[in-house]
């Protein structure tokens, strides 16, 4: 989520950090970990190696620290990395080592679920392949634990939108399960 | 259990350890160069500097005024995004990274576009120039060409030719539609309507006539390409159409595709293009099966049956109810069960009457069923 307040104790971590204190840059790590799993989650559906997205995301944030002109603003500096990692992500996975005649006529079905005797693993699945604004909803709720007035309030849209989008994608995962709704 | 706490028990596995992560990070930043805070801005006595430049500066202005600059052209009129069916992504070094475009906004020239796996996106590039663009593709945009880069598209050009480069050659297509496929280093070009030149590396040129295609290899022309229906290699677009809300291309590519299916020997390749055709386009199909060559004994015809009854989804209700009742009891079946799926309810009646059941009586069903599900 793109955070657009500034957070002093980001700030101070931020300066710690410049001053050469490693612990500090640790500590904003372990705070905002979550945010950037979930926002990786989101714009890639679940990904292999979301641990090494991570990870990447905070490197980059690390090496590019001195240049961040408003430390208070650091969640949504980490946010625009980890955006801008995701879709070099999508860039590259895309249609790589195809012949011309599967990518002109067998595109990968990307609705197949496949064979999985596993309920949560289907149903991961199913979330991985909601419509983004959806499956973003679901996992600052679900994931993220924020309330409806902090996902209303990092996305710019209301409480009602918000719980419209968390009603639309669970109807969509009692479709794509095949369930009827209580 | 209810869905709310099976979805958090979902996701429970995801969610990894915050510590964890940390301690991998700061051993992978172990030993990079440490970022420094800025030093503090130097203050400078700098009105004198500024005054200055400022004198130098409007003496310049006076000696060598230019013309007046003709005026920017207004976001319409740049390149910009018609419509998608999923996320587009337009990214450059002058962005400092990418942004999401959504249908109306504009991007530079000079960007990379990209379309997500899932999305589809229709760019105009000026002068009634559109370029389309499949899930999982990209193209660089330039002034005097676009660069396409991996996946499929189709170039469009009226009155002004629209330049493609790809694979170390340039395609011109001067009027028409061609569709590019691109997979590793090969790029396949094929002429949909129209006419286009090609120019490999060593300045060869060729010229290709509708339904004309060729195989190009690092700027050299490989091997020709030929495709009975070109539709077949462009049937992934009828979602973007339907969004685009180009109702009569999206007609003429369903209604080929499906008479293609009708017809040996073509008629695999068609029905393996059909079930490409998206979830948007299955209403239009059932409502072709229901209205043309209605022999109920045709095989080929309960085949369709089961594409549209394997992708539709609730866009289709009523084009379903309206087939339910069609004379061949094979796509009835077909029709009854994508219906029970699709609804969550039987109709009323059991799978094994819908074959034998008189078609008025069906019809019956299926009005008062679709009246249950509104």
């Amino acid at each position: 989520m793109q955070g657009t307040a500034t957070n002093p104790g980001d700030e101070a971590l931020v300066r710690q950090t410049l001053a050469g204190d490693h612990d500090a840059f640790g500590r904003l790590v372990a705070g905002h970990a979550r945010t950037v799993r979930a926002l990786c989650l989101a714009r890639l559906g679940f990904h292999q190696d979301l641990d090494d997205l991570v990870q990447e995301t905070f490197v980059h944030a690390y090496q590019g620290l001195d240049r961040l002109r408003e430390p208070g603003r650091f969640a949504a500096y980490l946010a625009r990395i980890a955006q801008n990692l995701c879709v070099d992500r999508l860039r590259r996975a895309g249609r790589a080592g195809q012949t011309l005649d599967v990518v002109e006529f067998d595109p990968p079905a990307p609705h197949d679920p496949g064979p999985d005797p596993d309920r949560l693993a289907l149903l991961r699945r199913h979330i991985g392949r909601l419509p983004e604004a959806l499956r973003e909803a679901v996992l600052l709720f679900y994931f993220e634990q924020r309330s409806y007035a902090e996902i209303a309030g990092g996305l710019g849209i209301t409480e009602a939108a918000v719980n419209q989008r968390l009603h639309r994608a669970k109807a969509a995962l009692r479709e794509a399960l095949g369930e009827v709704e209580p | 259990m209810t869905l709310d706490d099976r979805i958090r028990e979902a996701l429970a596995p995801l969610r990894g350890d915050p510590e964890r992560d940390a301690a991998r990070v700061l051993a992978a930043i172990r030993n990079l160069p440490a970022p420094h805070a800025a030093p503090p801005p130097v203050r400078t006595r700098w009105w004198p500097v500024l005054v200055a430049a400022a004198a130098g500066l409007l003496a310049g202005w006076l000696l060598h005024r230019p013309e007046p600059a003709p005026p920017a052209p207004g976001p319409e009129e740049g390149p910009r995004l018609l419509a998608c069916t999923g996320p587009i992504e337009a990214f450059s070094a002058a962005r400092k990274g990418g942004d999401t475009l959504l249908p109306g906004a504009g991007f530079r020239i000079g960007d990379t576009v990209f379309a997500q796996e899932r999305a589809q996106g229709e760019l105009e590039l000026g002068q009634g120039r559109l370029l389309r663009l499949d899930s999982a593709s990209e193209v660089t945009t330039a002034p005097e060409a676009i660069e396409f880069v991996r996946g499929r598209a189709i170039a469009l050009a009226s009155a002004v030719p629209l330049r493609v480069r790809t694979g170390g050659v340039e395609a011109t297509v001067l009027r028409g539609a061609a569709a590019f496929t691109r997979a590793g280093e090969a790029t396949r070009v094929l002429v949909l309507r129209g006419q286009l030149r090609l120019r490999g590396a060593d300045g060869r040129e060729l010229e290709l006539d509708e339904h004309q295609g060729i195989e190009v290899t690092a700027g050299a022309f490989d091997r020709p390409y030929t495709q009975a229906l070109p539709e077949m290699s462009v049937a992934w677009q009828a979602e973007l159409l339907a969004v685009a809300g180009r109702e009569k291309e999206l007609a003429v590519l369903l209604e080929r595709l499906y008479l293609a299916a009708l017809l040996p020997p073509v008629d695999g390749k068609a029905l393996h293009a059909l079930r490409q055709l998206g979830s948007g386009a299955m209403p239009r199909l059932a409502a072709l099966l229901r209205t043309m060559h209605k022999n109920p004994l045709d095989p080929q015809r309960v085949a369709i049956a089961g594409v549209i009854a394997d992708h539709c989804d609730l866009r289709a209700l009523d084009a379903l109810f309206a087939l339910l009742p069609d004379p061949s009891p094979k796509v009835r079946l077909l029709v009854y069960r994508a219906l029970v799926r699709l609804t969550g309810d039987d109709g009323g009646i059991e799978e094994r009457d819908v074959e034998t059941m008189d078609e008025e009586r069906l019809r019956k069903v299926a009005a008062a069923w679709a009246e249950s599900v509104r």
